[in-house]
């Protein structure tokens, strides 16, 4: 006796998923979006460079805090760092130099390929060597780092562009793998505001409206002091706080949808740096605003 | 409802090539291209790519994307199940591990605990009276957010087996330096911050971990670490008096 199941996915669903992976990943694409974030993350790295620079040789030098030995017993066993083999401050530092002047390459759109790839090793081992200090704007400009590396960023607003202009090298077009770099920017976005709100969740402050109050009490690495108002106005504490938590979530769920996406996306390069200022987490607000920087419609071709 | 991508798309698909990157659409040879003394335009026709290429970067994409997945399910606070974990640490973490790509984005901000508060590192000599503060604990900024992070993970560590002691006994040479002598006591102080109902007042400190750290003639480092003093029940003496 034969029978004829159904099978698990229509015909149609099927095809209609293929059509929209083709779309999202493999349509071409101008690459003007990513020279803004290139932008961004090359300055965003200099910042966070700068983070590091006063106690560089105090935490990793000869002598210092946080010796090769003691690091290496710390962090995971498959984790390693191009730092580690620098034994002398000289050294430390000049490996250190080298990874700003990448970033700084990398902000200018010099040797633009090359230069996003070495950032993002760089800032990777940088990380490794002392991966205690690191933090959320860390997490998510590796991220945005390695973003980068598939697409063309050097083609617009670089000095590559201009050289290649004056040679008249190659020309700037549409192309795939500036599309596979802007769907991987859209796609951390979402994840990382998602992961967000269900780590915020976890926790009754958030719940509770008080989750601000205890960010702004920290006064370690603090930029704005809200305790006062905050004190003043329960309703205040509230709505900041809670109003952070469902800006994640309407940002992680609204940045997929037709409607929403540009809107979204527009809010989000200020929303995010402010969070960012609230939260004392400057460079991980700029981090998040630079993800969604292609999805604003301000660096397209057609300029709509 | 229409799901998108980002802003940058250029017209939708209309042909397939077989090798690498092609023209897509036939169009005659403008006069950008036939010019190679201006090149720098956006206005060339976009290119696809063919069904090889578009095949491996498929299976690229699905591979890191269920890391992506794995890594933010496996890194959350909350754990994860042996077989999440397992399946990360054995196929994803060696490569992305060294990437810092093993992230899990669990960034709560704050769960408004202790562990979140402000916490300062000091040390002495040995049983002397003053404690030092270090110095890079009161500057702001991401630095000091850094150094706060350093310290906590100290805190943090006392409780994951394998690390006890492991960050303290190394930061023996640099107290060492500061404080001129092989026998010093350093300390992590927990500053408490006030309940937001309350009046805002600045409590003492609480010390989260204090230890002895002493070189030994032999060169070799001695962390002794001060356990918190706990209340235990009297115990009862045969006679009935304590």
């Amino acid at each position: 006796m034969s029978q004829t199941a159904d099978p698990p996915v229509s015909p149609q669903a099927a095809g209609s998923l293929g059509r929209t992976w083709e779309a999202f990943w493999f349509t071409p694409a101008d690459s003007r979006p990513l020279a803004a974030v290139r932008l961004a993350a090359g300055t965003i790295g200099l910042l966070a460079c700068g983070s590091y620079a006063a106690d560089l040789a105090g935490w990793f030098g000869p002598g210092g805090l946080l010796p090769v030995e003691t690091v290496a017993a710390w962090r995971s066993p498959l984790a390693f760092s191009l730092f580690d083999a620098c034994t002398s401050v000289t050294a430390l530092w000049a490996a250190f130099v080298l990874l700003a002047a990448l970033f700084g390459m990398l902000a200018i759109g010099l040797l633009t390929p090359v230069a996003a790839l070495l950032a993002a090793v760089g800032w990777a081992a940088l990380l490794n060597r002392g991966p205690m200090l690191a933090g959320p704007a860390d997490d998510c400009l590796a991220v945005l780092l390695w973003c980068l590396v598939p697409g063309t960023a050097g083609e617009h607003l670089s000095v590559d562009a201009w050289l290649h202009e004056r040679l008249g090298w190659k020309v700037a077009r549409p192309r795939v793998r500036s599309r596979l770099s802007l769907g991987l920017l859209q796609l951390h976005a979402a994840v990382i505001a998602a992961a967000a709100v269900f780590a915020q969740l976890k926790g009754d402050v958030w719940w509770n409206g008080t989750g601000l109050w205890w960010v702004t009490t920290r006064e370690a690495g603090r930029l704005v002091d809200l305790t006062g108002p905050l004190l003043a106005s329960e309703y205040l504490c509230n709505l900041l706080s809670q109003g952070i938590v469902a800006w994640e979530l309407v940002f992680a769920i609204g940045v997929w949808f037709l409607p929403t996406q540009r809107l979204l996306a527009r809010l989000a390069v200020f929303v995010w740096p402010l969070i960012g200022l609230l939260i004392a987490e400057p460079l991980w607000g700029l981090a998040l605003a630079s993800l969604t920087l292609p999805l604003t419609g301000w660096f397209s071709a057609s300029g709509d | 409802m229409e799901i998108r991508g980002g802003s940058g798309a250029a017209p939708t698909l209309e042909a397939h090539s077989d090798a690498g990157e092609l023209p897509l659409r036939q169009t005659p040879p403008t006069a950008d291209l036939m010019m190679p003394s201006h090149p720098a335009t956006t206005r060339s026709e976009p290119v696809g790519w063919a069904e090889v290429p578009r095949a491996v970067a498929t299976v690229l994409l699905t591979v890191y994307l269920v890391g992506l997945g794995l890594t933010v399910v496996g890194n959350s606070g909350s754990g994860a199940s042996l077989l999440v974990a397992v399946i990360k640490g054995r196929l994803y973490s060696p490569w992305m591990v060294p990437a810092w790509l093993d992230l899990g984005f669990d960034h709560p901000i704050t769960y408004g605990q202790q562990t979140d508060a402000d916490h300062g590192l000091e040390f002495r000599v040995h049983g002397a009276e003053d404690w030092q503060t270090a110095l890079g604990t009161n500057t702001g900024g991401p630095r000091a957010a850094r150094w706060q992070r350093l310290l906590r993970a100290v805190v943090a560590s006392e409780q994951e087996p394998g690390r006890e002691g492991l960050l303290p006994a190394g930061f023996g040479a640099a107290v060492f330096a500061a404080c001129g002598s092989d026998d010093v006591d350093l300390r992590v102080v927990i500053r408490p911050r006030p309940e937001r109902q309350l009046p805002l007042a600045v409590s003492d400190p609480v010390v989260a971990y204090q230890a002895r750290l002493r070189q030994l003639s032999g060169g070799e480092l001695q962390l002794i670490k001060r356990e918190a003093r706990r209340e235990v029940a009297p115990v009862a003496a045969p006679g009935g008096t304590p």
